[in-house]
């Protein structure tokens, strides 16, 4: 029998980066917000201190900062014609758990997406013509432009001390920024990072090749910086333990350095951890969230009523957490019917590494997550696709993040993959390799869907989400053309070898490639192909609000957190300027 | 004084390299230990861009000390270079232990502060970037294990108040601002009552032994 | 003590390198003991100890696999939570996928290891180096069934622990001495290079730490 609590004004349903800034906003607005973490409480110190932290066993290999897969997973299949299994080890992506959820663990890199990307659709019918692309791509308008969340970029790069050099200030292009950018209306709140001497030869063939290179903007801080909301974060010392990993130095931004210490002094702002959200419960109607039901750490069922929810959990846990609640259609991709679940993207990359001389020392481990030096010439649509074939593209640079040897032991290809041979090619490559990245975008497409899985259950008995994708043609193209790019600048790099290919289908769940899981809640202008109207808000249960990478209709060359804590401010402004003066639907 | 009045004479002319360590050695020690009364720091096996860089703070207002600025200020860069080279590659006993001022040696609090921080002032630990033990990083991270009490703490206010720009990461002001006295004085007597370990200088071409920096 | 214990002037120029003496008892160290096996019985280690020998052989370049202990690393984590499927989803029914979906037979990492090492070849840890070479190949191609195991699945699982082995801190078993470190220059788990990163190409030659000299300021060996 489940314990029901008195009613809170908001409860929000992750305290990761978006729960943490939502919960900000609105106790700030005045109202009593629950935060529901399913994982356990972390904090700088002493959870992410050195050394204990630098343990590449525990935290990267182990994944001792992601969710349990024992408790929860994924199942997967390529296509709806396969049976689904569980990942059973999670590998290709880390969703986060605990208190700030995975932006304690992430790199940093920080973008805003172009405009073109707000309106994919519209966009290319209109340049390339309404056939350009085939009719199993299901890419669409946000129902949002680029314009509307420029306040909101700024304010959460802001919030993060986001290190960088702009390239386009209110339409002036500044040379040594990305000229490409949309205009942005001030500069970054800090310099750029130092570049790392692979970063500097990347830079130095790009531009050699007419390409336009600048510094990769990083949430690890370049300097001191004391953010808005009056919390300090510390200089990033590129100990080379970004990803996977927490920082011990203050100097990531996370929800622990950038907001939690303001938001727990908040008593308007109750968190309870180890909370395990089964579902939103709806009144009879259906129309309306009452609350949620949650799993305490200790087994209990409570009930949170609430009158406004906000989800703001790791995004494919959004759209799970929507279909476990019944709250819209599910899609089906047979019909095309329903929205819940439609669109899941991801991120289509590849890499060349770059072998050198033994006299060239790269020093990988000197590295931090988001240091390093790109060029936005083959991102999106800021290329002619006329003669090309597919839409979309990738960014192309090197920004190594570390030299870990567990995962980081590069060898020529023709090298076996162990004994003599291989010892010896790893003692001479290690130190001399670098690694252009190719991060290219994901289109959707009508078979690439999220659902619930009919067979496998989590350690709640509640059913797993069912993921259904491969890479699209279109992406795979997309990739064999910007790799070959990349090739050509790895070649002007000044190393003896270079190795590298195109991602290549089927996608699998095997090894690491990408946290950046998109799509399955997504915006848009019309309900009908969209789960939430362009405020984020539930077409169908008007007090249910969704944020995350989950909003993205299709997936961009860039990371998305940038776009995650634009979304996240643009949502918490219209929810304190208009839902709460008048709540009901927004659109 | 006789230190200076020969430095005088010397400005102008090269001054001799023996002249120059005997100099540094009447404050510091015959083998760069440091004299607690005199309130000179122990120098030996600190690293040597460490040691350069401070002696260039002090030329040109970066630090501030009534005695080391003169000095410093009659030196040429490649003095500065040789004379942190030398004190670089010394080993030195350790001196007996200055009194703390006031503080336990070894304070929990202070052992706290050195190894995990304090979140309640989003304080890291300072061995994330000073080395196990306090011993130093990296050859450029000074050791802070058997350093001179008094100086530690007097180093730890300079930062707390803004009088020393040394730090090219920024933080050390950061972090001494966050500590209060009686932080900056525990931390300064822990430090102090470690012995110091086998200097931190990098040894190109030099095998290595296990165990790193660890003291036999 | 070094030679800077006599007058630094006299054995020193400025900015040269300084004269390292060796240091005391290097040459008396012996490897240490190995700790004893919580998980393998005598069969399995003597499959495992030849097993690693040949994945990362002892050569010019350095310590291998068997050296650096990385025996008794597989057999702690067996032995242990992972072994015991720590962070495995071990929800049934269990159905055969294909190779995008990833591991999905029944197995514990200490089951599969059991069960595979079962089927293996028992003349292995007998047979000639190049013997070896040759079956280690046959079951990282697939050749074999091991007591039901497919021997790739065992093969790249066996791979995968010997290089977690050979590079995860010392405090996990393997990686004896931070031997595999030094060979290739990895610094370990203190890090901050904060100065360093912008001195393109120098050489950093610091010698690595491990998470063992967080311990104390005074120890014998970093091990």
């Amino acid at each position: 029998m489940a314990t029901r609590l008195k009613e809170s004004d908001v409860v929000i349903l992750g305290v990761g980066l978006v729960g943490t800034i939502l919960a900000r906003e609105l106790t700030r607005a005045g109202l009593e917000v629950v935060g529901l973490e399913r994982g356990e409480p972390r904090f700088t110190v002493p959870d992410f201190q050195a050394p204990a932290m630098h343990d590449e066993l525990r935290y990267s290999i182990r994944k001792s900062l992601m969710v349990d897969a024992a408790k929860e997973t994924y199942t997967f299949r390529n296509s709806s014609a396969e049976t689904a299994l569980p990942i059973r080890r999670i590998q290709s992506f880390l969703p986060g758990s605990g208190l700030g959820g995975s932006a304690v663990h992430w790199n940093g890199q920080t973008w805003r997406f172009h405009d073109a990307d707000f309106r994919m659709r519209s966009h290319h019918d209109q340049r390339y013509g309404k056939d350009f692309l085939g009719k199993q791509y299901t890419h669409q308008d946000w129902g949002v432009a680029y314009a509307d969340l420029e306040p909101h970029y700024d304010r959460f790069e802001y919030l993060l001390g986001i290190c960088g050099k702009a390239g386009n200030l209110q339409g002036v292009k500044i040379a040594g920024g990305n000229v490409l950018e949309e205009q942005r209306a001030r500069e970054y709140a800090n310099p750029p990072m130092k570049e790392p001497y692979g970063s500097a030869m990347f830079r130095k063939a790009a531009a050699s090749l007419g390409y336009h290179p600048f510094p990769s903007p990083s949430a690890n801080m370049s300097r001191p910086y004391t953010n808005p909301e009056g919390v300090t974060l510390q200089t990033c010392v590129f100990c080379g333990y970004c990803e996977r990993y927490g920082c011990e130095h203050y100097a990531k931004s996370s929800p622990q350095t950038v907001l939690l210490p303001v938001l727990l002094k908040d008593p308007k702002f109750h968190l309870r951890t180890h909370c395990q959200v089964q579902r939103i419960d709806l009144d009879a109607s259906g129309r309306r969230a009452s609350g949620v039901t949650y799993i305490d750490g200790q087994g209990r069922e409570v009930e949170q009523p609430a009158k406004l929810v906000i989800v703001g959990l790791f995004a494919l846990n959004n759209a799970r957490m929507l279909l476990l609640s019944r709250i819209g259609t599910p899609y089906d991709p047979a019909t095309g019917d329903g929205a819940v679940g439609r669109n899941y993207t991801y991120q289509t990359l590849s890499g060349v590494q770059v072998f050198y001389d033994s006299s060239v020392n790269i020093n990988p481990f000197m590295r931090s997550g988001a240091n390093g030096t790109v060029i936005a010439d083959f991102v999106g649509d800021n290329f002619d696709h006329a003669k090309l074939g597919f839409a979309g593209g990738a960014y192309i640079g090197e920004v190594m993040s570390h030299g870990r040897p567990i995962e980081f032991h590069p060898t020529p290809p023709g090298t076996p993959a162990w004994g003599s041979e291989w010892k010896k090619a790893v003692v001479r490559h290690y130190n001399h390799t670098s690694v252009v990245n190719v991060h290219g975008s994901s289109i959707a497409a009508r078979d690439n869907y999220l659902d619930l899985d009919p067979t496998y259950r989590d350690a709640w008995g509640q059913p797993l989400l069912r993921m259904t994708f491969d890479f699209p043609e279109n992406d795979l193209r997309m990739s064999a053309y910007c790799t070959q790019k990349a090739t050509e600048i790895a070649k002007a790099m000044g190393a003896r070898q270079v190795a590298g290919g195109p991602r290549r289908a089927p996608y699998t769940v095997t090894q690491y490639q990408s946290t950046h899981n998109t799509g399955g809640t997504i915006m848009g202008a019309d309900p009908a192909t969209s789960v939430l109207n362009p405020f984020c808000q539930c077409w169908d249960v008007s007090n249910v609000f969704v944020i995350g990478a989950s909003n993205f209709p299709q997936n961009a060359s860039y990371n998305p957190t940038g776009t995650v804590g634009a979304l996240a401010y643009w949502a918490a402004d219209a929810l304190v300027k208009r839902y709460l003066k008048s709540p009901g639907p927004l659109v | 004084m006789k230190t200076l009045f020969c430095l005088a004479l010397g400005v102008g002319t090269a001054l001799a390299q023996t002249s120059q360590i005997e100099s540094c050695a009447s404050c510091h020690g015959p083998h760069g230990e440091g004299n607690p009364q005199m309130g000179a720091p122990r120098l030996a096996g600190q690293p040597q861009p460490y040691l350069e860089r401070q002696l260039e703070a002090y030329a040109t207002g970066r630090r501030y000390n009534e005695v080391m600025v003169p000095i410093a200020r009659a030196l040429t860069a490649a003095d500065r270079a040789q004379l942190a080279a030398i004190y670089a590659h010394l080993d030195a006993p350790p001196t007996r232990r200055s009194a703390a001022t006031g503080a336990t040696r070894g304070s929990p609090r202070a052992r706290k502060l050195a190894t995990e921080g304090d979140e309640s002032r989003q304080v890291q630990a300072c061995e994330n970037c000073h080395g196990p033990g306090g011993s130093g990083f990296g050859g450029v991270v000074p050791y802070l294990a058997g350093q001179d009490a008094r100086y530690l703490e007097t180093a730890l206010q300079e930062w707390k108040q803004g009088r020393r720009d040394t730090d090219p990461t920024g933080v050390m002001p950061q972090i001494a601002k966050r500590l209060t006295d009686p932080d900056i004085a525990a931390l300064a007597a822990y430090y102090a009552s470690l012995p110091p370990q086998a200097s931190q200088k990098t040894r190109p071409g030099a095998s290595q032994g296990p165990g790193g920096a660890s003291p036999r | 003590m070094r030679a800077s214990r006599r007058w630094f002037f006299k054995a020193v120029s400025a900015g040269g390198a300084v004269a390292v003496l060796p240091t005391p008892g290097a040459a008396q160290r012996k490897a240490p003991a190995a700790a004893a096996y919580v998980f393998f019985n005598p069969a399995e280690a003597a499959f495992i100890e030849a097993g690693v020998a040949r994945l990362i052989p002892k050569d010019e370049s350095g310590p291998g696999a068997l050296e650096a202990g990385v025996p008794s690393y597989i057999d702690k984590q067996l032995g242990g939570a992972w072994g015991a499927g720590e962070r495995l989803y071990r929800g049934g029914p269990w159905r055969p996928g294909t190779a995008s979906q990833g591991y999905q037979l029944p197995f514990t990492p200490a089951e599969l290891f059991r069960t595979a090492i079962r089927g293996v070849e028992p003349k292995f840890p007998k047979m000639a180096p190049q013997e070896q070479d040759a079956y280690l190949d046959s079951l990282q191609k697939g050749k074999h069934e091991l007591a039901g195991v497919p021997s790739n699945v065992f093969f790249e699982s066996l791979l995968d622990v010997t290089i977690e082995g050979f590079f995860s801190d010392p405090a996990y078993g393997g990686n004896r001495d931070m031997a595999a470190w030094k060979m290739i220059g990895f610094p370990g788990a203190y890090a901050d290079f904060y100065e360093h990163v912008d001195k393109h190409g120098v050489a950093y030659n610091a010698p690595p730490t491990s998470l063992a000299q967080a311990k104390g300021h005074r120890h014998g060996h970093a091990s």
